[in-house]
């Protein structure tokens, strides 16, 4: 085990954290997909509303390789399939019978996959819904069912606040972790990798004859890109794909029982959440199910995922595909009085600018710009903060000036997405977005 | 005491709203938007929340950013005002009492500061309006940082002129904030220069027909004693008097003492960059030491070649020009190693020019506006270095 350690990155001190007390929430009485908050991919949906679905059922495809399915996560009735602008599918809900039936698939034991050709081991992991868990860097979408992985790097971690502590999933399924664990390494020639945070005790206990690396430090430190970052000695790895600690599990549970998992354990965090805990819940679950909070709460978002990176949902909405956390902010409408010239006692700040320097409480953060757009000033605030040691000031002026090779040349496609350059620029520009979409513009050029 | 401030913040927040329907699109003043949002961003902190990205943003924005500059610079103005007034007083002879050196001080500076904040908010506006886009914060500095670099008896309407060229033509023709790559104020205070050097020498007139010789000047003009120091210890220039700044000079760039805590304050929260800052002290030692070494070894006359180099540090404008002007992070490089380069060069030509060019006894001002035009190339040259060091991900 190689002890690594991130130097940037930022770890806010913040209110909202979940205990690590676990609630079984009740069965729901329906459940949603939501297709377009899975990145890169074209669903076909293989259902019309009013058809009858049980749980591991196709519901829809991605058209661009219809091998890579996404099944029900219960049974019962399509209630309704909301589209958005443009025919986007925002969601396709069901209405839950009372006694679920679920498609069966075949049980196999560890010794079954190391004899299976590779080839089997993926057709499973496919037709089990489980391959969209598997993501390639540097573009983070869907591995391709093609190309064997180079690498293949398990994320177990919590340090983007506020993410599943692995430590809570991983209780008394360490055994899965393992067998999960040997089905990846069938994918790949070369290593997989089990990334850690060493200061999660509660893991190391469980889990800790498994972890290959541990990586120390603040938010991202639990991304792959940071990890490859810390790692690479030549370009093999910048293709290396990636997976969470509680989709490995997913997937071995999938092959020891032999029915689609649909158990998601999901962090419910942020100042406006009623109960900071960890909720045992169903996958596609209503977030107002887990929120434990009035969802006519006026002034709050409702973020999936961690608070940089997250996505924003209708408080109506259901847990996605990949989603492993819920925080609520608040949004502040107040304009503050001659707010640049207060000492700030309580203000986020990564700066040392405001006397919450020395304000050890944890602060509230929110969903606000704290200031106007501007143009930037070269404060290189944000290549001192970026975790891959890019230097974002200088791509995203290349990216301005369409100059793309040296934005690649300076590292683009290392860019992890963590969202910190956005977060701490003084100008407000959203940095991060600048980068991402050329990123995907690249992509789109070379594909043609 | 909290009811009567709840109460004027609830009026002014009014007033902003009663006037904002004018200044939004289809209202009569649309076109004056800027101006009323400059105002008001004064005033109130935009409650916007975040859109699309990171959800949570740091607190910091570009108005604290640059507030933060004035207060590093409040000491050295407070201690120019005083100054100001207390030479002038002793100029003419008149009484000492505080409240007059500071009334004499305040006749002096405010008009001076006033003056560039109002033409430089004029141009400010007339590009915001013209180009549709917000005010930028960044006059708030470059307005304070030129008045403190003039001597005091500069006429209004020179200073007037001098911040005109450097908004206008050290910043807004290149596309504002941000897209200069030349420091405003020094370009406005190198106009004032060139254009009147009659009331830039190196002798301030410190009132009506009573000159003085700064300490650059008397330095300059030892040939007849020899030795620099005595002979700015016979001007009455002591170490600790240029130290501390108790000599007729430019109104803010006179004590290296109060400059070096605007320096640490800059540092501290993050606004300045240390490297700039140490790498031009290193610079002014090194090349101060080296010349040293240069007379010993030739047998110059040059006195200034035998000044002991912290004597550089503590005259004339260095002190306030590495401090507060080759720290501004948009005329000064990006890159950590870049920025030693950046301030080491600047602490060298500084000296260079005072040592060899009897031209212009003070060297900071060119030496920074010169290394700012060098600062994308040693930004470019580091940049290089940093690609090569990466993995290539192509």
């Amino acid at each position: 085990m190689k002890p690594l350690e991130l130097k940037k990155g930022y770890a806010p001190n913040i209110n909202g954290k979940p205990s690590d007390h676990i609630f079984q929430s009740d069965k729901p009485n329906r459940l949603g997909l939501a297709p377009s908050r899975i990145a890169h991919i074209k669903p076909r949906l293989h259902i019309a509303e009013g058809d009858h679905v049980q749980i591991g059922s196709l519901i829809f495809t991605d058209k661009r390789d219809s091998r890579i399915k996404f099944l029900s996560p219960g049974a019962g009735r399509i209630q309704r399939i909301l589209f958005g602008k443009r025919r986007v599918i925002e969601s396709v809900e069901i209405e839950l019978d009372p006694r679920e039936s679920s498609c069966d698939f075949p049980v196999l034991s560890r010794n079954d996959i190391d004899r299976m050709p590779r080839r089997e081991v993926i057709d499973t992991l496919l037709n089990g819904g489980m391959w969209p868990f598997l993501r390639a860097l540097p573009f983070r979408d869907i591995a391709s069912p093609d190309a064997p992985a180079p690498q293949i790097i398990v994320t177990l971690g919590n340090r983007h606040p506020f993410c599943a502590d692995p430590a809570v999933y991983l209780n008394n399924r360490a055994d899965w972790l393992a067998l999960g664990l040997s089905a990846l390494q069938r994918l790949t020639d070369g290593a997989v990798h089990v990334v850690a945070d060493p200061h999660n005790a509660g893991l190391q206990a469980t889990a800790g004859n498994m972890i290959t690396h541990t990586l120390a430090g603040p938010y991202p430190a639990d991304d792959p890109a940071v990890f490859v970052h810390h790692t690479r000695i030549d370009a093999h790895a910048n293709q290396s794909w990636y997976i969470d600690g509680q989709d490995v599990l997913a997937i071995a549970e999938l092959l020891a029982t032999g029915a689609y998992p649909i158990q998601r354990a999901v962090a419910v965090g942020g100042a406006r959440a009623g109960c900071r805990q960890h909720a045992f819940t169903r996958m596609g679950a209503p977030l107002a199910s887990i929120a434990a909070t009035p969802a006519a709460q006026p002034d709050t978002r409702w973020i999936v995922g961690g608070i940089f990176t997250g996505q924003a949902a209708p408080a109506d909405g259901y847990l996605g595909f990949y989603d492993t956390a819920l925080n609520l902010l608040p949004i502040d409408r107040e304009k503050e009085f001659m707010a640049f010239a207060r000492g700030g006692h309580s203000k986020l700040s990564h700066s040392k600018t405001f006397l919450s320097r020395f304000n050890r409480q944890p602060l509230t953060a929110d969903c606000n710009t704290h200031g106007e757009v501007r143009a930037c000033v070269n404060c290189a605030f944000c290549s001192q903060i970026c975790p891959v040691d890019l230097l974002p000031q200088f791509i995203y002026k290349d990216i301005l000036a369409d100059d793309i090779d040296e934005a690649l040349a300076l590292g683009l496609l290392d860019c992890a997405e963590c969202g910190l350059c956005t977060f701490v620029c003084p100008s407000k520009i959203d940095i991060g977005a600048v980068l991402q979409k050329a990123k995907f513009v690249y992509r789109l050029e070379n594909q043609a | 005491m909290e009811k009567r401030h709840n109460l004027i913040v609830r009026n002014i927040r009014a007033l902003f709203d009663r006037l904002r329907p004018h200044f939004d699109a289809g209202g009569k003043w649309a076109a004056y938007y800027p101006v009323f949002d400059a105002f008001e961003t004064v005033f109130f902190l935009p409650a916007d929340a975040t859109g699309a990205g990171p959800h949570v943003r740091d607190s910091l924005d570009l108005k604290r950013f640059m507030s933060l500059v004035l207060v590093a610079l409040a000491p050295v103005l407070l201690f120019g005002i005083y100054n100001c007034g207390y030479q002038t007083r002793l100029a003419n002879g008149l009484g000492m009492n505080f409240v007059a050196i500071c009334l004499s001080g305040l006749k002096i500076v405010l008009p001076l500061i006033a003056v560039s904040y109002a033409v430089g908010f004029f141009w400010e506006f007339l590009f915001a309006i013209v180009r549709k886009h917000n005010v930028s914060e960044g006059l708030l500095v470059s307005g304070l940082l030129f008045p403190l670099t003039l001597p005091p008896t500069l006429p209004l309407w020179q200073a007037a002129i001098g911040i005109s060229f450097g908004i206008v033509i050290g910043k807004e023709v290149f596309g504002g904030t941000g897209r200069n790559f030349l420091n405003p104020a020094l370009t406005a205070r190198a106009f004032i220069f060139f254009a009147y050097p009659a009331q830039l020498s190196g002798n301030v007139w410190t009132a009506d027909a009573v000159s003085g010789a700064t300490p650059l000047a008397a330095a300059c003009a030892t040939a007849l004693h020899g030795n620099a120091v005595d002979c700015l210890q016979h001007a009455g220039y002591s170490f600790s008097n240029l130290f501390f700044g108790w000599y007729p000079g430019s109104i803010g760039a006179t004590s290296a003492f109060l400059c070096l805590l605007g320096a640490a304050f800059l540092i501290y929260v993050g606004v300045a960059s240390y490297r700039t800052i140490l790498g031009g002290i290193a610079g002014v030692l090194v090349t101060g030491y080296l010349l040293n070494a240069l007379a010993a070894v030739s047998g110059s006359a040059l006195p200034m070649l035998k000044l002991n180099p912290v004597y550089h540090l503590v005259m004339g404008g260095f002190a306030f020009g590495i401090a507060y002007m080759a720290t501004d992070p948009v005329s000064s490089p990006g890159m950590p190693a870049s920025r030693w380069i950046y301030g080491f060069a600047i602490g060298m030509l500084t000296v260079l020019i005072r040592v060899f060019n009897p031209a212009y006894v003070e060297g900071v001002m060119l030496a920074i506006l010169f290394m700012n035009l060098f600062a994308p190339l040693l930004d470019q040259l580091e940049i290089k270095r940093h690609i090569r060091k990466r993995i290539p991900n192509v």
